[in-house]
């Protein structure tokens, strides 16, 4: 027999009593938790051998119970929609402020708004920014990011980069893993970063502010090119 | 070239004519007064304090310095050097040699001191300017009261407002109810201000007084050496503050700003000029609260639509930059 | 002379009449934040960052509390006199001022090269407020270029003069000026000058903002990246004090480390900008072996090549082997060198004197270069007399490689000597340890050692040298050595390892090691400490040294380190590890 798997009071009682408790959870009957304070109390009796007062032995069959409760079992089977999504063919959207990979985010022209100050890798804990810094091609500012790379296995999504950037220039996206069937795959540099999030993930893993329940994403029979 | 420059440069000039200056003056051999021409060089207004005139006047450019000694003890070139106004130097022949009295100096002494008051003995430039109808230099005793000292400037159509009595750094004082005040160095401080350079600035009912401050606070910004932080940068805080008040544009908590930046500025610089620029803020916020208050409610300049328009005319001293 | 006995809060301090109590309060670790004050200059008294509460003795011999705070700078101390530095009256005070210098500066900090290193950053932090009550428009000042090495920006400049004061009193060029007045104050070029003084680099030091940066190191690297090594600049015999800042063993910026009887606070351009061979592309990465009578060598590794220099040696028997040491290896590389190869075939190779005409201060050496006119009069006086001044002699170490080999060993007489030996055709085999940057062989050297038949060359580039060798060793440039230098004057300074050797390249004393023990000598210890303890053992000139005696010589490390004593690591951890390691073996 299954040990339960919650801590329970029976578990206080000397091993002589846990078998005994554990059947008596097995057994179900409502007004368990005052049998067992009876069992710590009285450890020689045997309260779950005695029925429930009030009920005749029809009524113990609980057939009317059983008929209720399979009935609820068909109409969400047959009425209802199914509440399990068909990962990863169907995905959860995930909450917006959720942290995932990060964006490089850019502005109108397509440049990216880092300066390349090295806050956010001063701030990373997992140490996994790197960045080259260099004096920008622009007339309007004076620095950028020559290189800028992301390991994103060593990152833990902490989502201090995106706090310490004084210029808004990362932001960690709900997009929530990649798969790759190599480690380098895995260090982002500077173009990939800033095209890490297209529009369709962007619907497909944040289906709206706050509605953590709304409908799944329904993919086109597995478009699995997306998690690439 | 400025008037007050042409002046100057011809009085240097007559002085030699009349060999008052140059080689062996007086015709005392060996004693030789030169004066080169003054400086045209924008020099700040601070730098005219005493401590202007310090150990590294030539060195340093005409900057007040934190030097400890005065210039009584180390002053130009390393020498005892004496700095005094101009006024002080034009009397004392007067006093101290006896001049128009035939060299008699008891006489020079007992003259002086039979003008002005006890604590404050002899007579004094005063500059009046503003709201009179004939402004001008006044040569009063100490001790003259306001009022008299206005009635005898022409007076002046309309009710006064103010009175700044001792330059623009001295803090303003109310009118009418100041009239009575006495014109000396103890009786304005006792009204908490000064006498300063006795340069008296009177302003009538027309006159915003936020519209004077930031006037006042545009020519400090301008005068302010920039040397120390405080001044360096409280001037022109203070002006950029004042000045959107007085374009509507102001906070009820500019003024505690305004108050605040002027505690923080005050005794904390070289020379007094953070003194010169936050009095006026001071004594302004504190007498005239209620007009800035005005400005900033109403988003305008209460006076525009009220006395001033109907008088036609612009502040004292307004756009005199 | 008698000393002024006061107090800084609440303790007691001797000081000689005179002092200004920041001085004294930094003297005994008490900190005053300050911007405008620097030992080495005039006090301007203008930043007011440094307000401190003092009070005085009254006539009944109480303290009066002090109605408005003084600034430290400019206050001498005085007998009884008691300074406060912690009173609501200075904290006030201090924010006040931070406020002010803040409302006009530009939240610059993400692009400035300062961050990180910066007294208007850690004064804020420590001492002013979170926020500002400035709400009106910012003033809008120039950037420009000043001159080769220094870039300024008007808008995150706070008007301390410093750099003004150090063009006209040390550099004596008043090459920047303030112009301007008010708000509008702004440090610009004087009138038609071009802002490239050999000593223009030190503005950026002592500028404590990012307003003067460095334009050799812009946009490069953050600070707080940078590992420091205390070490000796080898570009001229000066030998001024520096700290080498490296970020992952590349060498970044090289600055000044205060040592009051050397360079004071300041180092020259040419050693601060003397860095760029060590990355240089022509690099010596690996050892090769390239005889005379075929066209293509072979790489080779560090031992085959010793074991071919060996052999090279052996063959040439002690008549036909002559060595050729530069005045860029370090004493103990000479003490070794001088142990393998004696004084006689001996001599020195040394880069010539500057021959840039335009330097201000140059000392030592005008009979060797006249046309050097000889600029005393205008340097500033360091501690001990002394000026500072570029040396004319462009060698870190001559000084020490005429004690170690002997005057007569390093006199051009005994090089002339090798050449003429080596064009006779009485020189089998040349060892040459240069290791110097841009050393051009003269025209009769490089023939002799062309017609050397095995010259064996140890180098940092490719170059002349290594052109006329058949055996080449990749060498080890300063900055990745341990070991002394003895300046001009005759000052043995220490040197620490930055960086390890690149590639394959040995440092010359492993190589001379190697060499030794190939040769069947008995060697010893390969550590520079052990011999710089034979050295002091063996040559006069160096009796009485010790190696921790040569090393901490000047009380602060850097101008930052006078600042801000409290604060900079004294040496990096990582140096320390370095430092015990080799200490140790
Ligand atoms: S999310 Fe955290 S761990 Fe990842 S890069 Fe940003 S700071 Fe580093
Ligand atoms: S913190 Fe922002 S601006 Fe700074 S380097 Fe990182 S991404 Fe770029
Ligand atoms: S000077 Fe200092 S405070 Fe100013 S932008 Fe640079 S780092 Fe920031
Ligand atoms: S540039 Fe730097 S050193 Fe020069 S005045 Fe400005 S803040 Fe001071
Ligand atoms: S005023 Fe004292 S350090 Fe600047």
């Amino acid at each position: 027999m299954k040990a339960p798997e919650h801590p329970s009071p029976a578990g206080l009682v000397g091993p002589a009593q846990t078998s005994a408790a554990a059947g008596a959870a097995a057994s179900g009957a409502a007004g368990e938790p005052a049998a067992h304070g009876a069992a710590e109390g009285e450890p020689d009796e045997e309260p779950e051998s005695e029925p429930p007062p009030g009920r005749s032995w029809v009524e113990r069959l609980y057939l009317r119970e059983i008929a209720s409760g399979l009935a609820r079992t068909f109409r969400h089977l047959v009425l209802e929609r199914p509440f399990t999504t068909d990962y990863p063919d169907e995905q959860l959207p995930y909450n917006p402020r959720a942290r995932g990979e990060h964006i490089l985010k850019v502005d109108e022209q397509g440049r990216e708004k880092c300066v390349a100050c090295l806050l956010c890798e001063a701030a990373c804990p997992s140490k996994c920014i790197r960045i080259v810094v260099g004096p920008s091609p622009w007339p309007d500012r004076e620095r950028y990011p020559v290189e800028f790379e992301i390991d994103m296995l060593r990152c833990i999504y902490c989502g201090y980069c995106e706090d310490a950037c004084p210029c808004d220039a990362i932001e960690l996206t709900p997009k929530p893993y990649s798969v790759y069937d190599n480690r380098e795959a895995y260090i982002y540099d500077k173009e990939k970063l800033k095209n890490n999030y297209p529009q369709d993930w962007r619907e497909r893993f944040s289906g709206g502010y706050g509605k953590l329940t709304g409908p799944p994403y329904r993919g086109e029979g597995g478009d699995r090119s997306l998690i690439r | 070239m400025p008037l007050g420059y042409q002046r100057l440069v011809g009085a240097v000039q007559e002085a030699y004519e009349r060999g008052l200056l140059g080689k062996g003056i007086f015709g005392i051999d060996g004693f030789d007064v030169e004066i080169d021409d003054p400086p045209r060089a924008p020099a700040p207004t601070s730098a005219a304090k005493r401590r202007g005139c310090s150990p590294r006047w030539r060195a340093a450019g005409a900057t007040p310095s934190s030097s400890p000694l005065s210039p009584a003890v180390s002053g130009l070139f390393g020498c005892p050097t004496v700095v005094n106004n101009v006024v002080t130097i034009a009397y004392l022949p007067y006093i101290f040699g006896g001049f128009g009295r035939g060299g008699d100096a008891e006489a020079g002494i007992a003259w002086w001191r039979s003008h002005g008051t006890e604590k404050s003995p002899g007579l004094m430039p005063y500059s009046i300017s503003g709201h009179v109808r004939a402004p001008g230099v006044y040569e009063l005793p100490l001790g003259t009261r306001l009022g008299d000292m206005l009635e005898l400037a022409g007076g002046w159509e309309r009710p006064w407002k103010a009175v700044i009595p001792g330059g623009s750094s001295a803090k303003i004082l109310r009118l009418p109810e100041s009239l009575d005040v006495s014109m000396d160095f103890e009786g304005l401080m006792q009204a908490g201000t000064m006498l300063g350079s006795a340069g008296v600035i009177v302003m009538d009912e027309t006159v915003c007084v936020v519209d004077a401050l930031y006037n006042l606070l545009r020519f400090y910004a301008h005068e302010s050496c920039g040397q120390c932080t405080p001044c360096r940068e409280g001037t022109g805080w203070a002006e950029k503050i004042v000045a959107r008040i007085e374009k509507g544009q102001g906070r009820m908590e500019d003024l505690d700003t305004l108050l605040g930046l002027a505690d923080r500025a005050i005794g904390k610089t070289i020379c007094v000029f953070a003194e010169a620029f936050c009095w006026p803020i001071q004594s302004c916020i504190a007498l005239f609260r209620e007009e800035f208050e005005a400005h900033i409610r109403e988003r305008r300049c209460p006076l525009r639509a009220g006395p001033r328009a109907a008088a036609g005319e612009r502040a004292v001293g307004a756009g005199a930059h | 002379m008698d000393k002024v006995r006061f107090r800084i809060d609440g303790i007691e301090i001797e000081a000689p009449p005179g002092t200004m109590v920041l001085e004294a309060a930094l003297d005994h670790g008490i900190f005053v934040p300050h911007y405008c004050f620097h030992r080495a200059l005039s006090v301007a008294g203008n930043c007011r960052m440094c307000m401190v509460e003092v009070r005085l003795p009254g006539r009944d011999g109480k303290l009066e509390p002090a109605r408005k705070p003084s600034i430290a700078c400019a206050t001498e101390v005085a007998e009884g006199m008691e300074v406060l530095t912690t009173t609501p009256l200075v904290t006030e005070a201090r924010k006040g001022v931070l406020e002010f210098l803040l409302i006009n500066h530009p939240l610059d900090c993400p692009v400035c090269d300062q961050a990180g290193e910066c007294d208007l950053q850690d004064f804020s932090y420590e001492f002013g407020e979170a926020f500002s009550r400035f709400r009106e428009d910012k003033l809008i000042k120039h950037t420009k270029d000043f001159g080769p090495e220094v870039r300024f920006y008007g808008n995150r400049c706070i008007n301390c003069t410093r750099c003004v004061r150090f063009t006209q009193e040390i550099a004596g060029s008043c090459d920047l000026v303030q112009v301007q007045r008010g708000g509008h104050n702004v440090i610009d070029l004087a009138p038609g000058r071009v802002f490239d003084h050999p000593l223009s680099g030190n503005v950026v030091d002592i500028c404590p903002v990012g307003a003067l940066v460095s334009r050799d190191m812009l946009h490069r690297v953050r600070v707080w990246h940078l590992e420091r090594t205390p070490s000796i600049c080898p570009h001229c015999a000066t030998g001024c004090n520096i700290e080498i800042h490296t970020q992952d063993e590349v060498v970044h910026r090289l600055k000044p480390r205060h040592n009051p009887e050397v360079n004071g606070y300041w180092m020259c351009d040419f050693g601060r900008l003397g860095y760029k061979h060590i990355h240089a592309p022509q690099r010596l990465l690996e050892h090769r072996w390239q005889p005379r009578d075929r066209a293509e060598g072979g790489r080779l590794g560090f031992q085959s090549v010793i074991e071919l220099v060996a052999e090279a040696i052996r063959t040439a028997g002690p008549e036909g082997t002559w060595a050729l040491a530069s005045a860029w290896l370090t004493n103990e590389e000479l003490w070794l060198f001088r142990r393998l190869f004696g004084t006689e075939q001996v001599a020195l190779i040394a880069r010539p004197p500057w021959q840039e005409r335009r330097f201000y201060p140059v000392w030592g050496d005008s009979e060797r270069n006249p046309s050097l006119p000889r600029q005393r009069e205008r340097g500033r006086l360091l501690e001990d007399g002394a000026t500072f001044m570029i040396a004319a002699d462009r060698n870190p170490n001559r000084t020490g490689a005429e004690r170690i080999l002997g005057e007569q060993a390093c006199a051009p007489a005994r090089l002339d000597a090798f050449v003429n030996a080596a064009l006779a055709g009485q020189v089998r085999c040349a060892v040459v340890l240069a290791s110097m940057p841009d050393y051009l062989p003269p025209e009769p050297l490089a023939q002799a050692l062309a017609a050397v038949p095995e010259t064996v060359v140890v180098d940092l580039a490719d170059g002349p040298l290594a052109g006329a060798a058949t055996i080449v060793i990749a060498g080890a440039a300063w900055a990745e050595k341990r070991g002394t230098f003895t300046n001009g004057r005759g000052r043995t300074q220490r040197l620490e390892m930055a960086r390890p050797t690149p590639g394959q390249a040995r440092t010359e004393l492993e190589v001379l090691h190697a060499l030794g023990t190939q040769l069947g000598r008995p060697m010893g210890p390969c550590s520079p400490r052990r011999l710089f303890g034979e050295l002091v053992g063996e040559v006069a000139a160096f009796a009485g040294l010790s190696w921790e005696g040569v090393h901490h010589q000047a009380p602060e490390w850097s101008p930052h380190m006078a600042a801000q004593p409290r604060r900079l690591p004294v040496l990096s951890p990582a140096a320390l590890v370095r430092q015990r390691g080799g200490g140790a073996g």
